[in-house]
C-alpha cells in the first residue's frame, strides 16, 4: 500500500513537474462586496508563480526578484483609450539570503517580512491575496461600463547590463500573468 | 559664400543633427556600460534613439547611393568618378572597422572569462561556509542558554514566568524572548520591537513547531528589519511542573557588530560574484551587442561621410566635366566657379580663359556671318526688286539664282531649275529656246561682257529682249560664272513705235489736208466755168472727171480726218457711263443695215463705269464697223451674218473684277499673220477702210487704262474684247503700264 502511493506520488510530482509551465498564473481568484453603498471590495487570489530556470537561478545567486500584483479601475471606452485608475498594487520584492539560506520575502508597501526555507513556501506566500481591501469606489461605476483588473508580473531587480534591450527582446527575464477581468457592478 | 537655405536643410542640417544624435547616443552607452543601475531612464532611451539614428544614416546612405546611381544612368559627367570613390572610401572604411570589431569582440570574452576562476569562487563558498559556521556556533550557543532559562522555568511559578524571561532575557543579551503555551499562544513576550526596527516581526511558528517535533529544540539565523540584520533564532520545548501542556520557548539573540559586519562582507561579496559570473553569459552577450551597435553605427556613419567627402571631392571634376560637356554641345558661355582653397583652381582658369577665347572666336565668326548674311539679304533685295531680270549660272552653265522679275520677264518658274542646266529650262519651256541659242555662243566665247537683243513669243504675245551677260569673277572654290541680265523693251519699242506712226499721221493731215480745198473748189470752179462752154460731150467728160477729183478729195480727206483723229489725243472728259445701255444704243443705230446682217447684244448687270462716253462711242462704232467691214463682199453669198455684243462682268487672273465689252462677228476671222499686228495703223486683212480703226480702238483703251484682246472664234469669226477695270478706276490705271494682248 505505501509503495503504490509513493509510486502516484511520483508520477504526479513527475507529470507536475513536466506539465508546470513557466510563467504567471492565477489558481483562483475572487471579488466580493462588503459595502454596496460605499462599493467597496475584498479581492481573493492565489497566483502560481512558475519561475522560469534563469529566474530561478538569478535569485539563487543573490538576484533580487520584484513582484508586483495590481488592481486597477478601467473605464472602457470603445474610441479613445480606456480609463485607467489605479486602486492597490501589492510590491514584494523577494531575495535569496545565502548566509542563512533562506528565503527572505518583503512587502515593500507595509515593510513586512517572512523568511521561508523553501523557495515554493516563499512564492506561495508572495502570491496568496486574502481578501484584500481595495479603496471605495466612485458612485459612477453605477453607470455601468467600469471592470477591474487584477494581474501580476515579475521581474528582477536589476540587470547588471550595459543594454537593457535584451529584456526587450527576450521573454526569459521577465515574467506577466494573464489580467483578470471583473465587470462591475 | 554664404550657405543657402537649400544647402542648410539638406547638407549642414542631417550632419549636424546625425552627429548630435549619435553623441548622445555614444554618452549613454558610455554611461550604461559604467553604471548600468544608476542609468537606467537614460537607457531607456537608447534604443529608440539608436534606432532613429539608424534610420537616419540608412537614409542618408541610400538617398545619396540612389543619387550616384542616378547620375550613372543618367551619363552625367563625373558620376562613375564619384561612384568608384565612394565604394573605395567606403570599403577602406568599412574593413579596418570590422576587423578591430571582430578582434575586440573576441578579446572582449577573453577577458571576461578571466574575470572568474575557480578558485576565487570556491574560496568566496568557503568563506560564506566559514562565516556560516562561526554564526551556528554563536546559535547553538543561544541554544544552550535558552536551555537553562527553560530549566529554570520549568520549576517557576508561571505567575513569575514575565519576570523571570525578562530578567534573563537582558541577562543574555536577547531582543525578545517568547513563551508559547497550547495551540501555540503567547503566554509571555519579553522584548522590545523598538529595538529591532520598524519591521514587524513574524514568529516563524510552524517551522519552529516542526523542529521541535522532530528535535525537540530549534535553532537557525533569522534575517529581520529594512536592513536584512541577521538574528539568532533558536526554540526548545519545555514541560513546567506546574502543568501538563508543553510550552516553548524562543528567543531571538543578536550577534556582536563585528560578526555581523564580517560574515555581510562576506555574503556581499559572494553575491556580487555569483550575479555577474551567472550573467557572465549576458554581459558579454550585451558588450558584444553594444559594440557591435557602436560598429555599425561607426560604420554607416563613415560610409556616408566617405558618400559626402566623395562628392564634394569629386566636385570640381564633375563641374569641370559639365564645363567640358557644355563646350562641346556649343555653350561657351560656361564658365566654372574658381576657389582659391581649390587644387583644381588653375585648372578651372584655364578653362574659363579658354571658353572666353572661344566665345571670342564664335562671336567673331557670327558677326562674320551675320555680316556676310546681311550683304546676302542686300543683294536678294536688291534683286527682287530691279525690274530687270537677273540669273547667275556657274561655269558648268548650272542656275546658281534667279529673281523674281526675270521669272515675270521670261513668263516661267525658273527658281525650280535652281542647281539645274539652262539647257534643261530650254527642254521645259520651249518658248525659250531661242534665247538660250543666242547667249550659248556667247557664253562659250567666254566673253567678259556681251549684249543682244531678240523678241520672244511668249504667253502674253511677243516680247522684245534686251539680254546682257557678264562673266562673274572667279570665287574662292575656283569657279567661275556668268550673270545674265534681261530687260523687258516691248512697251519701249511700242511706245516708239506709235509716238512714229502718230507724228506720220499728224503730218500726213497737215500737209495733205491743207490743199484738199483748193483742189476740190478748183475742181467744182472748172466745172462751173467751162460746162457751158462746151459741148455736149465734152461738158459730160468734164463733169465726169469734175466728180472724179472731188471723191477723191473727199476720200483723201476721210483719209486725213482719220489720220488725224488717230494723232489727235484730246483730254478725257470722265463720267459714269452705263456700258450696256450705250452699246445696246449703239447697235440699236446698226440694227438696220443695207447688208442685212443681224446685230445682238447680250448685257448683263454691270457696275458703272468712269468713261469718256465720247471715246467709248467711237470705240463701239468702229468695232462694229470693222466687224461688218469683216463680211467684205462675200455677203451675198452667206447664209448667216452676226454680230454680236456683250457686256459682262469678269475676274481677272489677279481677282480683280473687270467689266467686258465683246464684238464677235461670224467672218472668216482674222488670218494668223496679222493677229499679232492687228492694231498696228494700216494693218488689215480689208480692202476697204482706212487701217486705222482698230489702232483707234487700242488708242482709246489705253487711254481709259483698260486692255484689248482679240481672237479668232473656236468655229469661225473673230471676237475682240475689252476689259474695264472696276475697282482700280481709270484715274489710278492711267499710270499702270497699258497691256494690249494679241492672242493667236
Amino acid at each position: 500500500m505505501m509503495l503504490r502511493r509513493a509510486v502516484v506520488g511520483l508520477i504526479a510530482f513527475w507529470c507536475l513537474t513536466v506539465w508546470a509551465k513557466e510563467g504567471i498564473y492565477f489558481k483562483r481568484n475572487d471579488i466580493h462586496s462588503i459595502d454596496a453603498a460605499n462599493n467597496v471590495y475584498l479581492v481573493s487570489a492565489q497566483i502560481d508563480y512558475q519561475l522560469s530556470p534563469y529566474l530561478e537561478q538569478a535569485l539563487l545567486n543573490g538576484i533580487v526578484l520584484n513582484s508586483k500584483t495590481r488592481m486597477v479601475l478601467v473605464k472602457q471606452n470603445n474610441w479613445w483609450w480606456s480609463q485607467v485608475e489605479s486602486l492597490s498594487t501589492l510590491d514584494y520584492q523577494l531575495k535569496y539570503h545565502a548566509l542563512s539560506r533562506h528565503f527572505l520575502l518583503t512587502r515593500r508597501d507595509t515593510n513586512e517580512n517572512w523568511n521561508f526555507r523553501s523557495l515554493t513556501t516563499a512564492l506561495r506566500k508572495m502570491g496568496s491575496v486574502v481578501n484584500h481591501r481595495l479603496p471605495a469606489l466612485s458612485k459612477d461605476i453605477n453607470d455601468g461600463g467600469y471592470e477591474i483588473y487584477l494581474s501580476s508580473d515579475l521581474s528582477p531587480a536589476t540587470l547588471r547590463l550595459p543594454l537593457k534591450i535584451q529584456s526587450i527582446f527576450s521573454s526569459q527575464y521577465s515574467m506577466s500573468s494573464e489580467v483578470i477581468k471583473w465587470p462591475l457592478p | 559664400m554664404a550657405i543657402t537655405v537649400r544647402t542648410f536643410a539638406f547638407q549642414v542640417m542631417p550632419v549636424v543633427l546625425t552627429a548630435v544624435l549619435l553623441a548622445i547616443s555614444l554618452s549613454i552607452l558610455n554611461l550604461s556600460t559604467r553604471n548600468p543601475e544608476s542609468s537606467d531612464n537614460l537607457i531607456g532611451w537608447l534604443a529608440p534613439l539608436n534606432i532613429v539614428i539608424l534610420l537616419i544614416l540608412s537614409f542618408l546612405i541610400l538617398f545619396n547611393l540612389y543619387q550616384a546611381i542616378t547620375r550613372l544612368r543618367t551619363q552625367q559627367a563625373g558620376s562613375r568618378f564619384t561612384l568608384r570613390l565612394m565604394l573605395a572610401f567606403s570599403i577602406l572604411t568599412i574593413l579596418p572597422v570590422l576587423i578591430v570589431s571582430y578582434f575586440s569582440m573576441n578579446f572582449l570574452g577573453d577577458r571576461i572569462d578571466s574575470w572568474f576562476n575557480v578558485k576565487i569562487e570556491s574560496a568566496l563558498d568557503d568563506s560564506l561556509e566559514l562565516a556560516r559556521n562561526s554564526l551556528n556556533v554563536r546559535t547553538r550557543q543561544h541554544l544552550y542558554d535558552i536551555e537553562k532559562v527553560a530549566l529554570e522555568l520549568t520549576g517557576t511559578d508561571p505567575l513569575d514566568y514575565a519576570s523571570k524571561m525578562d530578567s534573563r532575557m537582558r541577562s543574555l543579551g536577547a531582543y525578545e524572548m517568547v513563551l508559547l503555551g497550547k495551540n501555540n499562544r503567547v503566554l509571555v513576550y519579553s522584548g522590545d520591537n523598538a529595538e529591532i526596527g520598524t519591521i514587524i516581526p513574524h514568529f516563524p511558528t510552524n517551522e519552529i513547531l516542526r523542529s521541535l517535533s522532530s528535535r525537540g529544540y530549534m535553532n537557525r539565523l533569522e534575517t529581520v528589519g529594512g536592513n536584512n540584520t541577521l538574528y539568532s533564532r533558536v526554540a526548545i520545548t519545555l514541560n513546567p511542573n506546574t502543568s501538563n501542556d508543553t510550552h516553548i520557548l524562543t528567543a531571538l539573540f543578536p550577534f556582536s557588530d563585528a560578526e555581523i559586519k564580517l560574515s555581510s562582507n562576506v555574503e556581499d561579496a559572494r553575491n556580487e560574484y555569483q550575479k555577474i559570473n551567472y550573467q557572465r553569459d549576458l554581459i558579454k552577450q550585451s558588450l558584444r551587442f553594444t559594440l557591435f551597435l557602436i560598429m555599425v553605427l561607426s560604420i554607416l556613419f563613415s560610409v556616408w561621410a566617405a558618400f559626402v567627402y566623395s562628392k564634394r571631392l569629386t566636385n570640381p571634376v564633375r563641374k569641370l566635366l559639365d564645363g567640358t560637356l557644355a563646350v562641346a554641345s556649343g555653350n561657351l558661355q560656361k564658365k566654372l566657379p574658381v576657389s582659391d582653397k581649390d587644387d583644381f583652381s588653375l585648372l578651372a582658369r584655364s578653362f574659363n580663359t579658354m571658353t572666353a577665347r572661344l566665345s571670342d572666336a564664335q562671336r567673331e565668326s557670327e558677326e562674320s556671318q551675320q555680316q556676310v548674311q546681311r550683304q546676302h539679304d542686300y543683294l536678294d533685295v536688291v534683286l527682287d526688286h530691279l525690274t530687270s531680270g537677273v540669273i547667275t549660272i556657274d561655269d558648268k552653265q548650272m542656275i546658281r539664282r534667279v529673281n523674281a522679275a526675270a521669272e515675270q520677264v521670261l513668263q516661267a518658274p525658273l527658281s525650280e531649275f535652281i542647281d539645274q542646266s539652262l539647257l534643261e529650262v530650254g527642254a521645259a519651256h520651249e518658248a525659250l529656246e531661242p534665247l538660250l541659242q543666242m547667249i550659248q555662243p556667247n557664253l562659250l566665247d567666254d566673253k567678259k561682257e556681251w549684249q543682244c537683243e531678240l523678241s520672244l513669243l511668249l504667253m502674253d504675245g511677243k516680247r522684245m529682249l534686251v539680254c546682257r551677260g557678264a562673266a562673274l569673277p572667279q570665287l574662292i572654290d575656283g569657279s567661275e560664272g556668268h550673270v545674265l541680265v534681261f530687260e523687258d523693251i516691248t512697251e519701249v519699242v511700242q511706245a516708239e513705235h506709235e509716238a512714229a506712226w502718230s507724228e506720220v499721221a499728224r503730218r500726213l493731215a497737215h500737209e495733205i489736208k491743207n490743199p484738199l480745198t483748193p483742189i476740190r473748189l478748183s475742181a467744182e470752179r472748172l466745172q462751173y466755168r467751162l460746162q457751158p462752154e462746151l459741148s455736149e460731150e465734152s461738158a459730160e467728160l468734164l463733169q465726169r472727171l469734175s466728180r472724179t477729183i472731188m471723191n477723191q478729195v473727199d476720200n483723201l480727206k476721210s483719209m486725213v480726218d482719220a489720220f488725224s483723229d488717230y494723232a489727235r489725243a484730246p483730254e478725257l472728259r470722265l463720267q459714269s457711263v452705263d456700258l450696256p445701255s450705250l452699246t445696246s444704243e449703239i447697235a440699236e443705230l446698226f440694227s438696220v443695215n443695207d447688208e442685212g446682217i443681224e446685230v445682238s447684244v447680250e448685257a448683263q448687270n454691270v457696275p458703272n463705269l468712269h468713261l469718256d462716253s465720247g471715246r467709248i462711242r467711237q470705240l463701239i462704232v468702229n468695232l462694229i464697223k470693222n466687224a461688218f467691214e469683216a463680211f467684205g463682199g462675200e455677203i451675198e453669198g452667206r447664209q448667216e451674218c452676226e454680230v454680236s455684243l456683250s457686256v459682262c462682268l469678269d475676274e481677272s487672273k489677279d481677282g480683280r473684277s473687270e467689266v467686258v465689252l465683246s464684238v464677235s462677228d461670224t467672218g472668216p476671222g482674222i488670218p494668223a499673220d496679222i493677229l499679232q499686228n492687228l492694231f498696228d495703223p494700216y494693218v488689215s486683212s480689208k480692202q476697204k477702210g482706212s487701217g486705222l480703226g482698230l489702232s483707234i480702238v487700242k488708242k482709246i483703251v489705253e487711254e481709259h487704262g483698260a486692255r484689248v484682246v482679240a481672237a479668232n472664234n473656236p468655229q469661225k469669226g473673230a471676237k475682240i474684247s475689252i476689259y474695264f477695270p472696276v475697282e482700280a478706276g481709270v484715274e489710278q490705271t492711267n499710270n499702270q503700264p497699258v497691256e494690249v494682248k494679241h492672242v493667236a
